[in-house]
């Protein structure tokens, strides 16, 4: 994990490409000290970095992310608002690497939902 | 490449509302009506590093807080405080490679249109003249409180 405490997931079905995961933010970790003062925000970054992982971890490998084609932040996420999250993948083999869609948020509610292509990293 | 910064370090605070460990702009070289320049030194204990390399979170993240400066450069130039800026949106955002540790971003934002307090971005990421990222962005900047 690349900031090893911004999340853990309490539980997951893969299947397929298909990956289901429930995630808890965890609203002590640093990132939130700067980002931003006193008013704690997740990082759009720090999601879709949480959405590859969970990618890399139905591919079972390391992935590069070369091309983000959409991503969409519709709703603010905040720790404290939005402890749980729910993680939907779609992850599909393509010629050289993978083609994902993927969406947070809670319920019938989508607060990110992004497009992108990986390869295996090096 | 200009010659003299506009604002170096942590007087780039003065311009977005990000602080440490997630402060992801360390130079502002120049901002006109339409484009800017900005920068940033990798150092191994930036917090999207992992293996001697700036990781695909840290990239965008430079981007949009450079966009989030640009933005915040014209209030500055008022005297007045920095107002939140949040990306709204992230379009092909193309990533050719990662840089390393000690690398040196030098980053050019060109304002492609603003509507409502939306503005779209088109940016392009180099080190030392080679273009590691290119890719646009929406971002919504927060009026008042």
């Amino acid at each position: 994990m690349l900031i090893h405490d911004y999340y853990t997931i309490e539980s997951n079905s893969i299947e397929g490409g298909i990956g289901d995961f429930c995630i808890r933010l965890n609203a002590g970790c640093r990132v939130y000290q700067g980002h931003f003062p006193g008013k704690p925000v997740s990082p759009g970054v720090c999601n879709i970095q949480m959405l590859k992982e969970l990618a890399e971890l139905m591919a079972g490998q390391r992935l590069f992310m070369n091309n983000l084609q959409q991503c969409r932040l519709t709703t603010l996420i905040t720790p404290d608002e939005h402890p749980t999250l729910k993680a939907n993948l779609l992850l599909e083999k393509i010629d050289g690497g993978y083609k994902l869609r993927a969406a947070l948020g809670q319920d019938e509610a989508v607060f990110l939902e992004m497009k992108a292509e990986l390869t295996p990293a090096k | 490449m200009p010659n003299q910064p506009l604002l170096t370090g942590e007087a780039i605070y003065r311009l977005i509302p990000q602080r440490p460990p997630i402060v992801m702009v360390d130079t502002f070289f120049s901002a006109d009506e339409t484009d800017a320049e900005t920068g940033l030194h990798i150092h191994a204990d930036n917090i999207f590093c992992q293996a001697d390399t700036l990781q695909e979170p840290g990239l965008i993240e430079h981007v949009a807080q450079s966009a989030a400066a640009f933005a915040g450069y014209a209030p500055y130039t008022r005297g007045e405080a920095p107002k939140l800026g949040f990306i709204g949106e992230v379009k092909k955002f193309k990533i050719v490679r990662l840089p390393h540790c000690g690398e040196f971003l030098h980053t050019h934002l060109h304002v492609m249109g603003e509507a409502g307090g939306v503005t779209l971005i088109a940016a392009e990421v180099q080190v030392e003249g080679e273009t590691l990222a290119t890719c646009q962005m929406k971002i919504f900047i927060q009026e008042g409180e």
